[in-house]
């Protein structure tokens, strides 16, 4: 066999695809737009322009790669949309350009489409800005023209695309500040990546809407350690189409005609989803996820000889995941609900299993708690909401949580939370558990400093926007200016309450105070409680100050 | 006429030289454009030696003081060739309004765009 090479009606497959993996990515793609002007619109344009390209490719009866490539780069310009969508269009026409004529593409070829594309790009503005969807374009033909080198073949070079593209697109908050500082990637690089994640699909018939593929890959391996491989696999009763049907149908009687590859990708499409039909010189793949794979292959002996076929049962497959998953299974998990990075680590330091970020202004959803409660992978799981209007949600998630027995311990603060993770004992049963963690809860005497959103009067106090409170148990204890005056005067309370004077006084200091304030907090308030032991610790909460336990 | 912002401890001068030259900064930033243009057919010989400096950081940028403070800035601009000028000259409005309002802190009433030329590559 001569080289592997790609044909007018395959590279039309490949860009119909990226259009369809850039719109499954808009909205992700949208968040992190910051540049240059923070409109957030990024993806939405280069979807317009990328639409208006499928629309044109669509519409040509192209045979060569030289027609589909004019089609592509004529309708990217008509329908450029935004600044990325104008340098969308520009690579493309530099693609064009390189294919001018040509009936193939091949690896040599796509190094000089690539190369001309990126030319293109930069040629048009006039100071070049690094860390853009312009730096990505130039690495990835910088990393083909290595790959040429080496006598790369084309699936291997479409591979280095995606790779370098990728490395590329993570430099870009190196190059670019003003992404560093919103801690984000380029958003047009993004959607680029996008479109040549789409030709990957296309090509091989692998269907992922993930454009950071290996990062995804990567991060999922480290949950997977850290949650015991307890990532979201659905049920088997979830799976509707039971067999991943993959295979070549060569020496075809006739070639067929391009709506004669749309029909089978809509029979295809009537008995099962993830259809991908490719046709280059000679043979078609079809892969399918299907109940009936018979069918497939009944479709293909009408079209030629078969070849390669692979059959896969996913169902199987999907119940020795559950078996895997439920071998892995452990005794306890806890979940905690907090915000912070001091906190969070402060929890998991405890042995909390996942932390859910969320608090006074941020509740975590149902969902959220559920898929936490599911990705623990335990007989028995503990939900510290750790906020009073938290409970409610996580006793709803728990009752969600069907074959898994969930104990939420209604914690109202973090404190209470922090008390209840500590009375847990491995070693205990479920019921001296929730028992310990709920005593635990209520001997704890929770504080927590923060300042008001608005004028409002509370039991008699009158509370101007911007004054600082102090909360004792969830109730309005101190109203003052000063943030130290206010929390000496809330843990005196506290420690009247608490009716002794050796208490453990426990501080979190949030984002927005210094350790030297909280320790300056503690030097003057161990002057009048001479018995009394003061811990303080990084919590790093928004919004509050401190958060106080007294026990 | 310099925009003035008063403060309680002094005010603040920007001059519509520098308005234009962060106007210019901000327009060769821009996708698609590839040069501004200090000459311009269509304005009169006397429009045209007032705002084509010697300066060249102010290029192709007309800054007119509006009656309600607010100013109007007209940018001469040379595209590429083969690039969708409507798109180009939609961002280019956009890109520099942002940038000079948020950098002078100043108001502007409108943005005009003129293409008054186009880069043709020899190879084209």
């Amino acid at each position: 066999m001569g080289e592997f090479t790609i044909n007018g009606v395959m590279l039309r497959d490949m860009l119909l695809m990226g259009a369809s993996v850039l719109e499954h990515n808009k909205a992700s793609i949208d968040a992190l737009n910051v540049f240059p002007v923070p409109d957030g619109d990024t993806g939405t344009n280069m979807l317009m322009t990328m639409q208006s390209a499928a629309k044109s490719i669509k519409s040509c009866s192209c045979e060569t790669v030289s027609e589909v490539a004019d089609a592509l780069s004529n309708g990217a310009l008509r329908g450029a949309r935004g600044n990325s969508g104008v340098i969308l269009s520009q690579i493309f026409r530099g693609f064009s350009k390189a294919l001018k004529g040509e009936k193939e593409l091949t690896a040599k070829l796509l190094v000089k489409t690539f190369t001309m594309g990126t030319e293109s790009a930069y040629k048009a503005v006039m100071r070049p800005k690094e860390g853009t969807m312009l730096t990505v374009i130039r690495m990835i033909s910088e990393a083909l023209i290595k790959a040429e080198r080496s006598k790369k073949t084309l699936p291997e070079m479409i591979d280095v695309i995606l790779t370098s593209g990728e490395a590329a697109l993570k430099k870009t908050p190196e190059l670019l500040p003003v992404l560093k500082e919103a801690g984000v990637v380029d958003s047009g690089g993004m959607g680029l990546l996008a479109i040549f994640r789409g030709f990957k699909m296309a090509l091989e018939g692998e269907v992922s809407y993930n454009i950071l593929d290996t990062a995804q890959e990567a991060e999922a391996a480290e949950a997977a350690e850290e949650f015991s491989e307890a990532v979201d696999i659905p049920d088997t009763s979830e799976i509707k189409y039971g067999y991943c049907t993959e295979l070549f149908v060569i020496n075809l009687f006739n070639p067929p005609t391009d709506e004669e590859i749309d029909k089978l990708r809509e029979k295809l499409s009537r008995i099962g989803d993830s259809v991908v039909v490719a046709f280059d010189e000679g043979f078609i793949k079809l892969h399918v996820h299907t109940s009936a794979p018979g069918k497939v292959l009944q479709l293909g002996l009408c079209l030629g000889e078969l070849d390669k076929i692979k059959i896969e049962n996913m169902l199987e497959q999907n119940r020795e995941m559950h078996k895997k998953l439920k071998a892995s299974e452990k005794e306890y998990a806890i979940i905690a609900v907090g915000a912070g990075e001091g906190i969070e680590s402060l929890f998991k330091d405890l042995g909390v299993h996942t932390v859910i970020t969320g608090g006074q202004t941020m509740n975590p959803s149902i969902e959220s708690i559920e898929k936490a409660i599911k990705r623990a992978n335990a007989r028995n799981v503990f939900v510290l909401p750790n906020n009073s209007n938290i409970i409610l949600a996580a006793q709803q998630a728990a009752a969600l949580a069907n074959g898994r027995n969930v104990v939420v311990i209604p914690t109202k603060t973090i404190m209470q939370g922090i008390s209840a993770v500590m009375a847990f004992n491995n070693d205990f049963d479920v019921e001296t558990n929730t028992s310990r963690m709920n005593d635990a809860m209520n001997k704890v005497i929770s504080g927590a400093v923060t300042y008001s959103v608005r004028s409002t009067d509370f039991e008699g106090k009158h509370i101007n926007e911007g004054d600082i409170i102090g909360i004792l148990n969830n109730r309005i204890e101190v109203v003052g200016t000063d943030v130290k005056q206010v929390s000496i005067e809330l843990l005196k309370a506290m420690i009247a309450e608490f009716g002794s004077d050796d208490p453990i006084v426990t501080m979190l200091y949030g984002e927005s105070v210094t350790e030297d304030d909280a320790q300056d907090l503690v030097a003057d308030l161990e002057n009048d409680y001479a018995d009394a032991e003061f811990i303080y610790q990084f919590g790093g909460q928004p919004l509050y100050y401190y958060y106080f336990s007294v026990e | 006429m310099p925009e003035v912002i008063e403060t309680d401890r002094g005010n603040i001068t920007i001059s519509e030289d520098v308005i234009a030259m962060l106007a210019s900064y901000a327009a060769i930033e821009n996708y698609g454009l590839v040069d501004m243009k200090g000459k311009n057919a269509s304005e009169s010989f006397f429009d045209k030696i007032k705002f084509i400096g010697t300066d060249s950081r102010k290029k192709g940028v007309k800054v007119t003081a509006m009656e309600d403070g607010s100013f109007t800035l007209d940018l001469y601009v040379k595209l590429m060739y083969g690039i969708n000028m409507n798109a180009v000259a939609k961002n280019l409005m956009s890109n520099v309004r942002y940038r000079v309002e948020e950098l002078a802190g100043i108001k502007l009433n409108r943005v005009n765009v003129h293409v008054v030329d186009v880069w043709i590559e020899n190879s084209d």
